[in-house]
């Protein structure tokens, strides 16, 4: 399969656009339940943080996704317009003094659903590995 | 997502269904946000119809707890189902909200 792209605007009206059209590609791969809630998780998270976060909810401010799906994994690239952060800056949300914080937590479930996540040096594109190889996704841990 | 508001004694029971995640449902936060100036500080969350949560569900559970917390008040968590409940283990939140099997139980433990 080919690359696939898609461009939203950075409005969280646009995620189920963007579900739709991933699940729609993986449809024939009879993917588990649990797998299907590993993809949706890792990539709402990182579109999520791509607008919130990267764009501030700017809507003239674009995400762009692009995947594509192997016959052993579905690997995905999230962009958005901002400068970027410091992503190993990030305080781990499972440490005892970070536990009870209202935030923090998009990161450490990207990482835990997906098998690889690799920022560029900015912060602002990330990529996402996910094996189809294999049914414990969600086991990782965090 | 959607949700549903019933008291019962002095808890406010809310049970949602769908996704709990982002965007956050402003109309909720506004009635929880209300509901803790009017006093009530004690909430359930029955999650039995949730199917999805992602760190904006799980940061508006902690942002309620926060503000509940230090009026004497909780939030309590029912009924997770399995791939919602592995986002709870995997962020140690297991530790932080008091998680009941059924409605019951969490409504007569607060009786207790």
């Amino acid at each position: 399969m080919d690359w696939q792209k898609i461009v939203i605007p950075s409005h969280p009206s646009f995620m189920g656009v963007v579900e739709r059209r991933v699940l729609a590609c993986l449809e024939d791969r009879e993917l588990s339940e649990r797998q299907v809630f590993a993809v949706r998780l890792a990539l709402e998270e990182a579109v999520a943080n791509a607008i919130k976060h990267g764009n501030k909810m700017d809507p003239s401010k674009k995400v762009t996704i692009r995947f594509k799906v192997d016959d052993d994994k579905v690997l995905f690239e999230v962009s958005d317009e901002g400068p970027g952060f410091d992503y190993d800056a990030i305080p781990d949300p499972t440490d005892n003094e970070h536990l009870e914080l209202p935030y923090g937590r998009g990161l450490l479930l990207m990482r835990a659903y997906a098998d690889q996540v690799i920022f560029n040096e900015a912060g602002n594109h990330v990529q996402l590995v996910m094996r189809l190889d294999k049914d414990c996704v969600g086991e990782q841990t965090a | 997502m959607k949700y549903t508001m019933e008291q019962r004694g002095d808890m406010t029971v809310l049970h949602l269904a769908g996704k709990l995640g982002f965007p956050k449902s402003e109309e909720l936060e506004r009635e929880l946000s209300s509901m803790l100036d009017r006093g009530r500080k004690r909430f359930v969350f029955d999650l039995s119809d949730v199917d999805f949560v992602t760190s904006d569900g799980l940061s508006m559970l902690l942002s309620l707890r926060a503000r509940a917390a230090p009026l004497g008040g909780w939030v309590r968590i029912v009924c997770i189902r399995n791939h919602p409940y592995d986002i709870f283990r995997q962020t140690r939140l297991v530790e932080v909200f008091e998680v009941f099997e059924d409605l019951e139980s969490a409504l007569e433990e607060a009786d207790a």
